[in-house]
C-alpha cells in the first residue's frame, strides 16, 4: 500500500553543516547587501520566506518524520495570525474579549498566545482526524481547514471576508519592529530558534519513535506504545509552529484574512515541504525559499503565473524521484 | 411545513449533486487507491462547456452533452497523462500533482474565460414550477433530484449486475487480488476514471444554471465531496450515496433555519451573521461527530 | 498457577472457524510448542493471546490475571511480547536503531524532547550487547531494507527479546531460514529455557523435538493432543491428522 516512499535524511552530514553555515552567513548579511545594492524590498522577500520555513518546518514534524499527510495546516497558519489581529483588536478598542480577556500589541503576549491556541485547535483536529488514516487523513485535515476558513469569513466583528488591520507591529522591548530590517532579525532569530528546537525534538527519543511509527505502526504496538498519543503530540506541535509562523506573518503584513486560512494556502506549505526534502531538518528552508521565489519571480513575469506554477510543480512531484537517483548518482551516493 | 418540505427538497437537490461527485471520487479511490484533488476540476470543465456552449448554440441539449463530452474527455486525458504515473505512488505525490493540476485548470479557465461569472439560463422547457400540493416548486430543481436518483439506480444496477461492476465491488476491498486476477487494469482503469468524470461533469453540467459558473467552483464542491466521502466511507458507493444526502439535507436546512432560531435570541443582523457561520460550518461538525461515533465512516467498505 | 493460560477460545471468519475452544496452559519457565498444518489457525492464536484479534469467546490470562480484554500495549506492560512470521521491522532504521527503539519503549514512556535518543551509552551498550548475541554485530549499521530474509528473521527474533518481556510468542521464528541459521536460533533459544515461558509456533519439527518441553497439536483450529514429545509422536491421531504425510 500507499506509504510515504521517500526516505529521510537523518543524520546531519558535514556537507549540509556547510550548506547551513553559508545559508546562514548570507540570510546574516542580506539586509545590508539589500541596501548596498538599493533593493530594500528584498529584506521583505526574506522575511516571508522565513516566516513560511517555520511554518513548512511545522508542518515537516507532521508530514516528513510523522507520516501525517496533513492538508489542513493552513488553518493553524491562519488562526495564529487571526489570535494576533484579533488582541490587536481589543487592544485598540479597549473592551475585553468575552468580556475578559483584555487586548494585547506586546508580541510577548501575542505570540505565546497564538502557540497556545493553535495548540489546542490542533490537538482538537488532531484528535478527530487521526481516528483516521491514509487518504481519509487528507480530505479531513482539508475538511477542518475549511470549516475554519468559513468560520473566520463570517466572523463579521473581526472583518468577516474583507479581513482585519493591524495598524502598527506589535512591541518588543524597545525595538523599533515597524522598521523592516529589525523585523527581519527578529524572524531570522525566531526561526533559528525554531529549528534548533526541531533538531532537539527530532533527535530525541519521542523523534524516534515518532519516526518509528510513520515506518510501522504495528510494530511500535508490540513495543508496547500508542501509536495515537505521540501523533496527536506531534500534531499539536506541528500546529504550534503553524501558529506562530501565521502570528509573524499578521506583524509582517500588519493584516489578517480569511485567505490566509484558505487551501491553497495548505497545499502551499506541502509544496515547500516537498521541494526541501521531506522528512529533513533544514530541508524547509530551502523549499520556503525556492516557492516563494518561484513565485514572486513568475508574479513579475506574467499576472497568470499559475499557469507556470502548475506545470513546473506537477513536473517537480512527478520526476522528483528520478530527479533525487539522477543528484545521488551525481554526488557519487547510493539512490534511495 | 411547507417551507420545511422546500428545504428539503433543496436539500435532496444538493445531496444528488454531491452524490454525483462523491461517487466518482470513492470509485476511483476504491478502484485504484489514487486520491484526486481534481475531480473539482472536471465539474468546473462540465459547467464551463455547458455554459459556453448554451450561449454559443442556445440549445441546452447540445449544452448537456458537450458538458458531459468535455468532462469525459478532460478526465481520460488527466488519467492518462498523470494519474497513470501515479497509481504506485504515495497519497502525497497523488495530492500534491493533482493541486498542481487545479493551479493549472484553474489558471487556464482565467485566461480563457476570465474571472467574470458566466450564467446559463435555464431552458424555457425546464422553466417554472409545479405545484406540489402545499407549495411550488421549481421543474428545474425537481429534474436534477429526478435525474440523479436515476444515475444512483442506474449505478447501483451496473456494480451489483456487471462484470466490471463486480470487478468494482472486489477492487474496493481486494485490490490486489483484482491485480493479481490478470483483468486487463489498463482498460477497467481508464474505464472506471471515465466514468468518474462524466459523473462529475454532470453534475457540473446541471449545477450551471443554478449557480454562477465560475473559476473556484470545483474546490468549493470538492472538499464538501470530501465529507460526504468521509462521512459515508471511503470507497462505497452507496455510503456515498447516503452521506451525500445527509450533508446535502443538513447543509441547507442550517442555512436555511439558523438565522432564524437566532433570531429569536438576539437582534437580527448579529442573529444572521452568526447563524450563517454556524450553518457554514455545520456539516464539518456532522463530520466530526461522525469520526468521533463511526471513524470510518457510516458505510465502510473494508468491513 | 500457570504462567499463560488460554480458556475456551472460538475465533471464527464469516463461515469460517479458526479457532475452536482452545484450552491451553504455559507452566512458568517452559517452551511449548505448538505445531499444525498450514492453516490450522496458529498465527490467529497469537493475535488473539497478544490482544491484536479479538476473539468471540473465552478468556486469556497472564499470571491468573485476566487480559482478554487489554489492548496489545497494556499485554505488552504486563510481560508479554510476540514475534511475527511475516517479519515487522523499521525498514529505514539501521539493526541497531530498531534494537535501541525497542530498548527505549521498553524503558518507560517515549515524551522525552530534549535529550538526544542516540547519546544514551546504557542503551547503546545494551544494543551491542544483543547483536553480538544474535550473531548481527558485524551489520549493525546497515539498513533493515537491505538485510538478507535470514537477518531480518534474526532481529525479528532480537526484537522480541529486547522487549524483557517475561512470556514470548514467537510465530515461526525460523521459517525460510538455511539449516545453520535455523541451528543458530536453536541454541539461541535453548538458552532461554527456565528464564522465559514461550509459545512457540514452529513448522522445522527438528527444532520443536530439541526445544519443546511440551507440544500442542493444532488442527482446524481445535488442539488435538498435548504432551511432552515422545506422547506426540507416538499419538495415532497425531499421525494420522498430521505428522502422518511428514514422519511415515
Amino acid at each position: 500500500m500507499a506509504e510515504l516512499s521517500s526516505r529521510p535524511e537523518r543524520r546531519i552530514s558535514p556537507l549540509h553543516w556547510a550548506i547551513f553555515a553559508a545559508a546562514l552567513a548570507l540570510l546574516i548579511a542580506l539586509p545590508f547587501l539589500a541596501k548596498a545594492f538599493g533593493s530594500p524590498a528584498s529584506i521583505g522577500l526574506a522575511t516571508r520566506i522565513l516566516i513560511y520555513a517555520i511554518a513548512a518546518a511545522s508542518l515537516n514534524i507532521a508530514l516528513g518524520y510523522g507520516g501525517m499527510v496533513s492538508f489542513g495546516h493552513a488553518a493553524f497558519f491562519g488562526l495564529g495570525a487571526y489570535v494576533t489581529g484579533i488582541l490587536y483588536h481589543h487592544f485598540i478598542s479597549g473592551d475585553p474579549l468575552f468580556g475578559v480577556i483584555t487586548g494585547s500589541n506586546a508580541l510577548l503576549v501575542t505570540l505565546p498566545a497564538a502557540i497556545l491556541v493553535t495548540g489546542v485547535m490542533a490537538a482538537i483536529i488532531g484528535a478527530l482526524s487521526l481516528r483516521t488514516s491514509g487518504v481519509q487523513f487528507i480530505m479531513i485535515t482539508l475538511a477542518f481547514a475549511q470549516m475554519l476558513f468559513f468560520f473566520f469569513a463570517a466572523l463579521k466583528i473581526y472583518g468577516g471576508d474583507d479581513g482585519l488591520i493591524i495598524r502598527r507591529r506589535n512591541t518588543l522591548f524597545d525595538l523599533n519592529l515597524r522598521d523592516d530590517t529589525t523585523f527581519y532579525f527578529l524572524c531570522l532569530g525566531l526561526t533559528l530558534v525554531v529549528f534548533f528546537l526541531k533538531a532537539r525534538i527530532v533527535g530525541s527519543r519521542f523523534g524516534r519513535v515518532l519516526e518509528g511509527i510513520r515506518q510501522n505502526e504495528r510494530r511500535m504496538a508490540i513495543f508496547g506504545l500508542s501509536p495515537y498519543a505521540y501523533k496527536l503530540v506531534a500534531f499539536a506541535i506541528s500546529g504550534m509552529g503553524a501558529g506562530l509562523a501565521g502570528a509573524l506573518m499578521a506583524n509582517y503584513l500588519r493584516f489578517v484574512s480569511p485567505d490566509m486560512l484558505h487551501w491553497t494556502k495548505s497545499g502551499e506549505l506541502m509544496i515547500m515541504v516537498i521541494l526541501g526534502g521531506v522528512g529533513t531538518l533544514f530541508g524547509p528552508l530551502f523549499g520556503a525559499g525556492a516557492l516563494v521565489l518561484l513565485e514572486t519571480v513568475l508574479a513579475g513575469w506574467t499576472e497568470h503565473w499559475q499557469i507556470v506554477l502548475g506545470p513546473i510543480l506537477l513536473a517537480i512531484v512527478l520526476f522528483r524521484s528520478d530527479a533525487r537517483a539522477l543528484l545521488a548518482r551525481a554526488f557519487g551516493r547510493r539512490a534511495a | 411545513m411547507a417551507l420545511i418540505l422546500e428545504q428539503l427538497l433543496n436539500g435532496l437537490q444538493l445531496g444528488v449533486t454531491l452524490f454525483l461527485l462523491a461517487a466518482g471520487l470513492t470509485l476511483v479511490f476504491g478502484i485504484m487507491g489514487v486520491i484526486n484533488l481534481a475531480h473539482g476540476s472536471l465539474y468546473m470543465i462540465g459547467a464551463y462547456a455547458g455554459a459556453l456552449l448554451a450561449a454559443q448554440t442556445g440549445s441546452f441539449v447540445l449544452a448537456f452533452l458537450g458538458g458531459l463530452l468535455a468532462a469525459g474527455l478532460a478526465g481520460m486525458l488527466i488519467e492518462f497523462l498523470v494519474l497513470r504515473k501515479l497509481y504506485a505512488r504515495d497519497h502525497l505525490d497523488q495530492v500534491l500533482a493533482t493541486f498542481a493540476l487545479i493551479l493549472t485548470v484553474n489558471q487556464a479557465a482565467v485566461i480563457l474565460f476570465g474571472r467574470r461569472p458566466l450564467f446559463v439560463d435555464i431552458p424555457p422547457w425546464l422553466n417554472g414550477s409545479v405545484s406540489l400540493g402545499l407549495f411550488n416548486y421549481p421543474i428545474y430543481r425537481l429534474s436534477i433530484i429526478a435525474l440523479g436518483l436515476v444515475v444512483a439506480v442506474a449505478l447501483a444496477l451496473f456494480i451489483t449486475r456487471t462484470r466490471i461492476g463486480m470487478l468494482v465491488r472486489a477492487g474496493a476491498t481486494h485490490r490486489d487480488m483484482v491485480r493479481a486476477l490478470g483483468v486487463d487494469i489498463r482498460m477497467l482503469y481508464t474505464v472506471i476514471f471515465g466514468l468518474g468524470a462524466l459523473l462529475a461533469g454532470l453534475a457540473g453540467v446541471m449545477a450551471g444554471p443554478l449557480l454562477a459558473v465560475q473559476v473556484g467552483m470545483g474546490e468549493q464542491i470538492l472538499i464538501l465531496t470530501f465529507v460526504v466521502v468521509v462521512i459515508g466511507g471511503l470507497g462505497s458507493v452507496r455510503g456515498a450515496f447516503f452521506g451525500a444526502l445527509l450533508v446535502g439535507m443538513v447543509d441547507t436546512s442550517m442555512r436555511a433555519f439558523l438565522p432564524g432560531l437566532f433570531r429569536q435570541l438576539m437582534p437580527g443582523p448579529e442573529a444572521d451573521a452568526l447563524g450563517a457561520g454556524i450553518a457554514s460550518m455545520g456539516v464539518y461538525l456532522l463530520m466530526a461527530l461522525v469520526l468521533l461515533i463511526r471513524p470510518k465512516g457510516l458505510f465502510p467498505a473494508h468491513g | 498457577m500457570s504462567t499463560l493460560e488460554i480458556r475456551g477460545l472460538v475465533k471464527r471468519f464469516g463461515g469460517v472457524i479458526a479457532t475452536d475452544h482452545v484450552d491451553l496452559a504455559l507452566e512458568p519457565g517452559e517452551i511449548h510448542a505448538l505445531i499444525g498444518p498450514n492453516g490450522a489457525g496458529k498465527t490467529t492464536l497469537i493475535g488473539q493471546i497478544m490482544g491484536e484479534i479479538r476473539p468471540d469467546e473465552g478468556h486469556v490470562f497472564l499470571d491468573g490475571r485476566e487480559v482478554t480484554h487489554l489492548k496489545p500495549r497494556e499485554r505488552v506492560k504486563l510481560g508479554l511480547s510476540r514475534s511475527f512470521q511475516i517479519v515487522e521491522l523499521l525498514p529505514e532504521f539501521t539493526l541497531a536503531e530498531n534494537l535501541a527503539l525497542a530498548i527505549q519503549t521498553r524503558d518507560g514512556h517515549s515524551f522525552r524532547f530534549w535529550g538526544r535518543a542516540s547519546a544514551d551509552r546504557r542503551i547503546a551498550a545494551e544494543v551491542g550487547q544483543r547483536l553480538a548475541e544474535a550473531g548481527l554485530a558485524p551489520r549493525a549499521n546497515v539498513r533493515v531494507s537491505s538485510l538478507s530474509h535470514g537477518e531480518r528473521k534474526d532481529l525479528e527474533l532480537a526484537l522480541a527479546l529486547a522487549s524483557g518481556a517475561p512470556v514470548l510468542l514467537l510465530d515461526e521464528p525460523m521459517a525460510g531460514l538455511g539449516p545453520s541459521e535455523s541451528q543458530r536460533t536453536v541454541e539461541q533459544l535453548a538458552k532461554l529455557r527456565g528464564e522465559k515461558t514461550i509459545l512457540l509456533v514452529e513448522h522445522d519439527m527438528d527444532a520443536v523435538f530439541a526445544l519443546a518441553d511440551r507440544i500442542s497439536v493444532l488442527v482446524y483450529g481445535r488442539v488435538i493432543a498435548s504432551g511432552n514429545a515422545e506422547e506426540i509422536r507416538t499419538n495415532p491421531e497425531v499421525r494420522r491428522a498430521y505428522l502422518g504425510e511428514e514422519l511415515a
